[in-house]
């Protein structure tokens, strides 16, 4: 039985890859095993890990993209056997049509969903002053810098108005400056909002800087610490250099190590 | 005196705006300049009596087409032309895409297309002479025979490239596969595609005139034999000139509809981000 405040369950998940070899060799290769976790409505959580652990799996099969092999997936009470319209997610790269403005990107999904031309342009210019490109509506991706391109992605997912907000280290390929205006941005945002999101990064710090909960995972493709009991918000970066959060990002090295 | 500010850099300095580039067309058109002056030139010195100056030629086009001898045969081979691209596009858009989307198609069919892409088609040419007769529908199936092949193979490889994270990207958004596959997948691998449409409409102006020359004697291979047979130089290089300019039309003209459906890969491409 699910809790009454639990947006999203993964409950046992396993998944593993098979890769065919030359002579008809079979490998079989897992990526998560039995894994479990619980996210509550309105909470920001992050799952670090080392690079191949996972992280990826779990979110891909969240958002319905990666059929799993045993165990269950629950988002808002419904068990997920494919994409839904109660999630949407961020990509590592952004993944914009590069033949498409930055408004009808930023209403791609809402497309989709089969709202009319002037409500889906309304909804997604509104995202993407969110974002801060409300300026740039009318660029095409290549006229965009890669921080931009990322807003654009971010308004795309904020646009359907999601419950659940999957964010694939959607900052992981910015210069440092970009990466932090970002993180304050989606601070402000999630802050405005309180959508449920599941943020996937390998930065210990960006972890520790926006999230609520921290689930570290292991190459074993299971969680093997939760922690909790962040630092209160709102936080800023001075805070970075605080003796709690020296003491957090050493709990996660250890566990990660 | 010039003002400096804290930055050291002088507070009056200009932007440097660089010289306005050539366009492509202007430079293309100093190509065809020069290539028409070294024919000219070549021409007049009379190097060999089967080169005639490049103005001989463009005369004798101009009395073809005053006397009305080329109107007919220029209509009908164009006629063909276009019948046999036309299909060409069809059945290779279709077959090429059928190739990336289904395992079992490609490799059914991958075989025939790498063997036609090495084999001359020339060689064919025959075979469809003694299928379908003395008729226009035997001289359409060599274009089809020139051009299909290379736009299948280009389509196939067009889409089997077109960039999987889209896809992934509406499947996240709740898109329906087939319409994903319509508005993102074949969106995507349009220039592409475009690529081998080009390719193939070179290759069906090629069909066009091997198949009149080698099986009906009719369009502009008629009057090309003629030619040939009265050893007039300038009667010959008139109508091979006449083929050049109406690959090139032709050609430009797919580029035109390339830039107008995809203008986003080709600025991207050429501002190289």
């Amino acid at each position: 039985m699910v809790e009454r405040d639990v947006m999203v369950q993964v409950d046992q998940v396993s998944k593993s890859f098979v890769k065919y070899g030359k002579r008809g060799k079979v490998d079989v290769v897992p990526v998560l095993r039995e894994m479990s976790l619980d996210i509550h409505r309105a909470e920001f959580v992050s799952i670090v890990g080392p690079t191949g652990c996972g992280k990826t799996s779990v979110l891909r099969a969240i958002a319905g993209l990666l059929p799993i092999d045993s165990g269950r997936i629950v988002v808002d009470g419904r068990p997920v056997s494919g994409p839904g319209r109660e999630r949407a997610m961020v990509f590592q790269d952004p993944t914009l049509l590069p033949w498409a403005s930055a408004l009808d990107n930023a209403a791609f999904g809402l497309k989709q969903r089969g709202l009319g031309k002037r409500e889906r342009r309304a909804r997604a210019q509104e995202a993407l002053e969110l974002v801060g490109l409300g300026h740039r509506s009318g660029a095409l991706p290549q006229e965009l810098s890669g921080g931009m391109r990322q807003r654009v992605g971010i308004a795309r997912a904020l646009a359907v108005d999601p419950s659940v907000l999957l964010m694939d280290e959607p900052f992981g390929a910015l210069d440092e400056i970009t990466r932090r205006t970002l993180q304050d941005q989606l601070v402000r945002i999630w802050e405005q909002d309180k959508k449920t999101v599941i943020f996937i990064t390998h930065s210990v710090e960006e972890a520790l800087y926006l999230s609520d909960r921290i689930f570290v995972m292991s190459h074993a493709g299971h969680i093997i610490e939760t922690i909790t009991d962040l630092m209160p918000r709102p936080r800023t970066r001075e805070q970075e250099s605080s003796e709690e959060f020296v003491m957090l990002r050493a709990k996660i090295w250890e566990a990660l190590s | 005196m010039t003002a400096v500010t804290a930055t050291g850099v002088p507070a009056t300095a200009t932007p440097r705006i660089p010289r306005r580039r050539l366009r492509p067309v202007t430079l293309e058109l100093i190509g065809l300049a020069f290539g028409a002056l070294a024919w000219e030139l070549v021409g007049l010195a009379k190097v060999s009596r089967f080169l005639p100056p490049l103005h001989g030629v463009i005369g004798r086009i101009w009395d073809l087409l005053r006397s009305g001898q080329l109107g007919d045969p220029l209509t009908q081979s164009l006629r063909n032309l276009l019948i046999g691209y036309a299909i060409s596009v069809g059945i290779g858009v279709t077959v090429g895409t059928l190739m990336a989307v289904s395992k079992y198609v490609d490799y059914a069919l991958r075989i025939y297309v790498n063997g036609l892409m090495a084999t001359p088609s020339i060689l064919l040419v025959p075979i469809l002479y003694v299928i379908f007769g003395l008729s226009s529908f035997t001289l359409i199936a060599v274009i089809v025979l020139y051009a299909t092949v290379f736009i299948v193979a280009n389509t196939r490889s067009a889409v089997l490239g077109a960039s999987r994270d889209l896809t992934e990207m509406s499947q996240a958004f709740g898109t329906q596969p087939v319409r994903g596959f319509f508005e993102v997948t074949l969106r995507s691998a349009g220039p592409e595609i475009f690529g081998g449409l080009r390719l193939g409409m070179g290759r069906a102006v090629k069909g066009m005139f091997n198949g009149e020359l080698l099986i009906a004697v009719v369009g502009l291979a008629q009057i090309e034999r003629t030619y040939a047979g009265a050893f007039d130089a300038t009667g010959i290089l008139a109508i091979a000139l006449t083929i050049l300019i109406i690959a090139v039309v032709l050609t430009t003209a797919l580029e035109a509809l390339n830039r107008a459906l995809n203008s986003w890969a080709v600025s991207s491409s050429r501002s190289g981000s």
